[in-house]
């Protein structure tokens, strides 16, 4: 018979990886999760950024008027008499802020459709069967969740765009804004793959996550002694530091580094624990 | 051809978190035969011989324990993605996406298995007409009887042409006239390929196999050739010979304990 395959499946990896991704993606788009996600981080991210922009208006009518007493608590504060009300200290930083807490809701959500699903349904077995390595299969999930997050963040990085552009501020802290969420999303992806062999139940899967994600985003709080001086280190494991200056428009190579190697140390581990669960079958 | 070279598998650390000792539980006691293109082994056995696992190692759905696997020369061990563009797989309980269509499914495997357009177009108009799927093209897997899955299933098995093909109780679940497409497919295109069936049909096997491996209990108990001179009755005689300890358990014999005892020694002395 006349052979049907086109070329070493060895080498064509990529191939194969935007075969799964395209599956995937089918997937995302032809269930109710993303529709569901999308609409209600939408809904969230309007009600809060109209709540920004109204406090961002009180204020800004208080400084037309005058008002000595918003004279001298911008002196208290900052010295300088230079008093108008920041957009992007009292908008644009609070609204990022607050969409990196929804994304702690969001991607537990996610990555538990990502694994529990799959393992749940019994699709695992058919997929170990065709020449592709487990490597391909968490690349390929990971970069078809990520495509969704990035229009995600899109969407929700829309309305501080439009403002920028109305009122003529600088671009520059929407789009690291807009990084910065991206960057978060993607080791909180990450992290939830890394976990997939932790829980084989979608729904105990996404609680464990979202647990961790908590912990991860309160770290910040706890005080520097905290149990024999390691509060100041646990401190610097929390993203949360990482995406508040990204926001305020400060980028650096630790900040990227430390998104990345987060994100990394995550797919490894989901990687080798698909493995080793394709070994214990 | 297919070389299988003492291939087992066990679970050790299920069974330590179980019993906290150093034993394992062996699900595959070490299996060797070697097959030729052309053959179709039936693999016979009780629920829990060690069938669909003998089966699932040889797909790679997860490595052996121990033993190594060749197909058309290529070692499952080492080139585990080679090996698997080689063998199509039909599991017992077919999943598919329940969200995508039949159509979405085979494109995206035709895309797993690097099948150039022209070819694939071929082979899926080709597999479409034999097994009667034109009308299922575009209906969500979700919505497909139990039947059609195990048509759709078998279908993914063949799509990429393979030179293995392991299939898991394909039987299951089709009508008669579906199972007649089922058995002339496999006599039309056994001499391409080698194909492993599995399955409690003895008469499949003897329609279908030229040799026939007998599992029980994790061992291979008998490995028969030419089958084609066998009856079903003096087959499933010898089957019931080689696993009769829990045949009644199983649906294969209705018998009281008494009943059963003196159908073992009935089979005993044949």
């Amino acid at each position: 018979m006349e052979p049907l395959v086109a070329t070493s499946p060895v080498r064509c990896s990529g191939k194969r990886i935007s075969a799964f991704y395209r599956r995937e993606m089918t997937l995302w788009w032809t269930g109710s999760a993303i529709y569901t996600s999308l609409l209600s981080s939408l809904a969230a991210a309007a009600y809060f950024f109209v709540i920004y922009l109204n406090s961002f208006q009180a204020r800004s009518e208080q400084y037309r008027a005058g008002f000595l007493g918003t004279i001298a608590e911008g002196i208290s504060q900052t010295g300088e008499l230079s008093l108008a009300p920041s957009l992007r200290e009292m908008v644009l930083e609070p609204y990022f802020q607050t969409v990196g807490f929804l994304l702690v809701f969001i991607l537990p959500l996610w990555s538990s459709k990502l694994f529990c699903e799959e393992r749940q349904s019994g699709s695992f077995d058919a997929l170990f069967s065709l020449p592709c390595t487990v490597g391909e299969i968490v690349t390929a999930k990971f970069l078809a969740a990520m495509t969704n997050l990035v229009l995600l963040v899109t969407i929700l990085s829309a309305a501080p765009l439009f403002l920028v552009v109305l009122t003529s501020q600088p671009f520059l802290p929407v789009f690291f804004g807009g990084i910065a969420l991206v960057l978060l999303s993607a080791a909180y992806l990450s992290l939830g793959m890394g976990l997939s062999q932790v829980c084989r139940n979608s729904f105990a899967f996404a609680l464990t996550h979202f647990l961790l994600l908590m912990v991860l985003y309160f770290l910040p709080a706890l005080p520097p002694e905290f149990f024999f001086g390691f509060g100041g280190m646990l401190r610097t494991l929390s993203p949360v530091p990482y995406t508040t200056e990204m926001t305020q428009g400060f980028f650096s190579t630790t900040q990227l580094a430390y998104f990345l190697g987060v994100s990394a140390a995550g797919l490894v581990f989901a990687v080798l624990s698909l493995s080793q669960e394709r070994y214990e079958q | 051809m297919l070389y299988v070279e003492g291939v087992s598998k066990s679970y050790s650390r299920e069974y330590r978190l179980e019993q906290s000792c150093s034993h394992h539980r062996v699900a595959l006691s070490p299996v060797t035969f070697s097959l030729q293109q052309g053959d179709v082994l039936g693999l016979l056995g009780l629920n829990g011989a060690g069938k669909s696992t003998l089966l699932k190692g040889l797909a790679g759905v997860f490595p052996f324990s121990r033993g190594e696997v060749e197909c058309s020369g290529v070692r499952l061990g080492k080139h585990p993605c080679e090996y698997r563009a080689r063998i199509g797989y039909q599991p017992e309980r077919v999943c598919l996406p329940e969200s995508m269509t039949v159509r979405e499914v085979f494109s995206f495997l035709s895309r797993v298995h690097l099948l150039r357009d022209e070819m694939r177009d071929r082979r899926f108009q080709e597999l479409c007409s034999l097994l009667s799927l034109s009308q299922l093209l575009d209906v969500p897997c979700g919505e497909l009887s139990k039947g059609e899955r195990q048509r759709v299933g078998f279908f993914a098995a063949n799509l990429h042409g393979p030179a293995l093909l392991l299939l898991d109780e394909p039987m299951s679940g089709l009508d008669p006239r579906q199972m007649r497409e089922f058995r002339s497919f496999i006599r039309r295109e056994r001499e391409s390929r080698i194909t492993v069936l599995s399955t409690h049909l003895l008469g499949e096997v003897l329609a279908l196999c030229n040799k026939a491996l007998i599992l029980h209990e994790g061992r291979v108990v008998a490995f028969r050739e030419n089958l084609g001179a066998e009856s079903p009755e003096k087959l499933e005689q010898f089957f019931l010979r080689l696993a009769p300890a829990s045949a009644s358990e199983h649906g294969i014999e209705e018998v009281s304990l008494d009943e059963e005892r003196k159908e073992t020694k009935v089979v005993q002395g044949l």
